[in-house]
């Protein structure tokens, strides 16, 4: 038994992948005899000069002692985690500070052409390759998050998909006539697209969204477009909604929307396939393009309403395709390990640095 | 420095734009004179050339290598198409050399600078005492010249003369001192088109090849007018972006020529070069205050054919010994007409002469390659002294930002006594951020 801290960072109030991934990962090394807590700070993306301070804080952490219980391994997951300091720390990496890498450039980065926004991303750039390379071992929860770290801090990681929380108990039922949209309501998850491609998808097709705002005025601007397209009865604001109710929305869905930019992996991807359904996403959603496959088991179409609308007209006018894809969505799901099954790999894995731990006295005393 | 420049050039090379041609034209003759790096918005790889191997790297990585061994001189390819986003982006973090094939930008560009503070920024590289610029505050865009693209350059150069006047005109005098320095280079054209010989002969049909975008300021609709007029009997290639195709077939249709006018999609240096090698007669319209599409007047004239060109704008740089000037208006149809006419009843060699020797003078890519080279050379001394500058400028943004940082801490910490000194300071060491970013 080792005692291991899962460290997570988010923004107070807000709720999505991560919390999943890490109550999930505690659970199964709780499960597996480990004595496990996590270790939370709250992160503050703005304003933006105050990363270098939350990163440093995670540095200035003593995580070597958990009370009377010496701590054998840290988890870190996403930035600023893992800038924690410990002789053993794997890395589980959900993402680093997106606007610096792969978002920079783009409507979704903050960063300007200031000399001083520059400083930060450099400073961020070359921060995070000194502390992740002090890694005992690295990986990342997708191959599109792997790849990253490998393009912008010239570090190797393995590929861990995170299994479901819920594992084998999504269900598939008759579907009804919505798109079910799952996910934290903010510009890059892109639900907007969904909604303003409605007007051109069949009349009895109606929109259900799960999730909370995550980005000022994005409700205004949602509530425009629905008051603009006339679609008061169409759409459904379902807010946050609890693990059953959730599985039964999947389970009485005809159509999983799920299309963010550059999406690091895509618990929604996953959720929909488990239920048998298929799912809609776009040509640069990143992380869900790993599982879902155009005309296989979904459909993968621009990134824009039209494209979207038409996609998803297909799957109402042939609904028998459209079970079939989601069936194909469902086996290959069966096949990767991702249902329940993986975690033993998973666990292994991420506690590999322990058993290097085991073996270095052997190796100690044949010196 | 080393005894050859080390030069960062920033290009797309991908795509139909104007920068990937020029840059493929110069390559050659850059490689063997300075040591080159190519900088685009993909993976890192590596271009053979005859004077040996150029490293091609993703645009990003050109601050971490300037810091390992600094460029001499930064180079920016910029025209008004996305693809050369990313040059307009990284011109602000290590301001060098801008060679504008465009002035006129029809977007605002991409996110880092939508909002820029460049202005305060220029000023307070030209004076320390100035504070920086607000963080939370509005920098609208100045609108759609490439202000900002001009002023953050050390040496903004212009491939069209328009451009370089509008830039005299408008922009110059608002800036500081060192920064209000300006030349023009003419863009290269392929060597080859200047062995290309126009064989046609008096009396048979005349084959043309039409620049224009269908839009009124190309005034597409009188030249199509006098083919109407005259009974045109030879044929039109018309290439038009992908965009544009059906907006140019209209217009078409609209004067019934659809039997010997070809709308082809897809422009870009490469394709005109591949119609002027097969066609007569280049025509020219631009009725537009800013630019004309730079390289393809040009690239007519070096293939020796007769250019037909509106005189006005950057049609009126143009010697009249060289292009057949068109006049903007109601004469336009009978100038088109009676010149068509002249062409038709002669020999194809007899326009080449003087066109081509000036098209030899000005665009062959060895004399806008030399030129580029002399520049660089006479450039480099203020150029150094502008980029050592603006090192310090980094180095004083580097130490704002910490200030920033603390002052946020600061803010928190006035309870416990001095908690960034006793906590953060030691980290800010050891990941190096104290010493400067």
């Amino acid at each position: 038994m080792a005692s291991i801290l899962i460290l997570g960072a988010k923004v107070p109030f807000t709720r999505g992948g991560q919390d999943v991934l890490m109550n999930t990962l505690r659970r199964e090394l709780e499960k597996r005899g480990h004595l496990v807590d996590t270790v939370e700070l709250p992160y503050q993306p703005l304003p933006k000069e105050s990363l270098l301070n939350q990163a440093a804080q995670w540095r200035s952490l003593d995580l070597s002692r958990g009370g009377a219980h010496p701590v054998d391994l840290i988890i870190a997951t996403k930035f600023p985690t893992y800038y924690a300091k410990h002789a053993k720390k794997s890395l589980w990496l959900v993402h680093q500070h997106r606007a610096i890498f792969e978002l920079y450039g783009s409507r979704y980065s903050d960063i300007s052409d200031d000399p001083r926004d520059e400083a930060l991303r450099r400073a961020l750039i070359q921060g995070d390759a000194a502390v992740i390379s002090e890694c005992s071992y690295v990986s990342g929860i997708s191959r599109n998050v792997v790849q990253r770290l490998k393009s912008f801090s010239g570090v190797d990681g393995e590929v861990l998909y995170p299994p479901l929380s819920q594992g084998n108990n999504y269900r598939c039922e008759p579907a009804q006539d919505y798109v079910l949209s799952v996910g934290r309501l903010c510009s890059i998850k892109r639900v907007d697209l969904m909604l303003k491609a409605l007007p051109i998808v069949h009349p009895f097709v109606k929109l259900k969204i799960v999730g909370t705002a995550d980005e000022p005025g994005i409700m205004d601007y949602f509530r425009n477009e629905i008051d603009k397209h006339h679609l008061w009865d169409r759409v459904e604001f379902l807010g946050r909604v609890s693990d059953p109710d959730l599985i039964d929305l999947y389970a009485r869905a005809s159509v999983v929307y799920y299309a963010p930019h550059d999406e690091d992996y895509g618990y929604v991807t996953l959720e929909a396939h488990a239920s048998s359904k298929p799912v809609v996403s776009a040509t640069d959603s990143g992380g869900v393009l790993e599982f879902v496959e155009h005309e296989v088991n979904g459909l993968v179409v621009e990134p824009n309403s039209d494209a979207i609308g038409h996609a998803v007209n297909r799957l109402f006018e042939d609904r028998e395709w459209a079970a079939a894809l989601g069936k194909a969505g469902r086996s290959r799901l069966e096949q990767t390990g991702v249902l329940e099954q993986g975690w033993d790999h998973l666990i292994e894995r991420l506690l590999s640095p322990l058993a290097d731990a085991a073996a270095a006295p052997e190796e100690g005393k044949a010196a | 420095m080393s005894a050859r420049l080390r030069v960062a050039w920033f290009s797309p090379l991908a795509g139909g734009s104007v920068s990937r041609f020029a840059t493929e034209l110069l390559l050659e003759p850059l490689a063997a004179a300075v040591e080159l790096t190519l900088f685009h918005l993909g993976e890192a790889r590596v271009v053979e050339t005859n004077s040996g191997s150029v490293q091609v790297e993703h645009y990003l990585n050109a601050v971490a290598l300037d810091r390992r061994q600094p460029f001499d001189i930064f180079i920016y390819n910029l025209e008004d198409r996305k693809d050369c986003d990313f040059c307009r982006i990284h011109l602000a973090l290590k301001p060098g050399i801008v060679w504008f094939h465009d002035f006129f930008l029809s977007t605002h560009g991409p996110e880092p600078i939508l909002n820029s503070s460049w202005r305060e920024i220029i000023a307070r590289f030209a004076d320390t005492g100035r504070s920086w610029p607000e963080r939370e505050r509005e920098y609208p865009s100045a609108g759609v010249l490439a202000e900002r693209e001009a002023g953050m350059s050390f040496l903004p150069v212009f491939s069209n003369p328009r451009d370089h006047a509008e830039y005299l005109r408008l922009i110059s005098l608002r800036l500081a001192g060192d920064l209000s320095r300006s030349l023009l280079l003419r863009h290269p054209v392929a060597g080859e088109l200047f062995s290309h010989t126009p064989s046609r002969t008096a009396g048979t049909p005349l084959r043309i090849a039409l620049s224009a975008l269908p839009r009124i300021e190309a005034q597409v609709h009188q030249f199509f007018t006098a083919l109407a007029e005259m009974e045109f009997s030879g044929t039109v290639s018309w290439p038009v972006p992908a965009g544009e195709v059906l907006r140019a077939r209209e217009l078409v249709s609209e004067f019934e020529l659809d039997a010997i006018v070809s709308v082809l999609a897809g422009d870009g240096p490469s394709s005109w070069q591949k119609l002027v090698e097969c066609c007569d007669v280049g025509v020219h319209l631009r009725f537009s205050a800013f630019g004309q599409p730079s390289p393809y007047l040009p690239m007519t004239l070096a293939a020796g054919l007769p250019a037909l060109v509106t005189d006005f704008a950057s049609g009126a740089e143009y010697p009249d010994a060289v292009v057949f000037k068109l006049s903007p208006g109601a004469a336009q149809v009978a100038e088109i007409s009676a010149v068509l006419r002249l062409l038709h009843d002669s020999d194809a060699s007899r326009w080449s002469a003087n066109s081509r020797l000036y098209a030899q003078e000005m665009f062959h890519p060895s004399v806008v390659a030399q030129q580029l080279l002399q520049i660089c050379h006479a450039e480099q001394p203020r150029l150094a002294a502008l980029a050592g500058r603006w090192r310090s400028l980094e180095a004083a943004a580097a130490k704002e930002l910490l200030r920033e940082s603390r002052s946020l801490n600061d803010e928190r910490s006035n309870a416990v006594d001095d908690l960034a000194g006793r906590i953060l300071d030691p980290v800010y060491r050891e990941l190096g951020w104290q010493e400067g970013l």
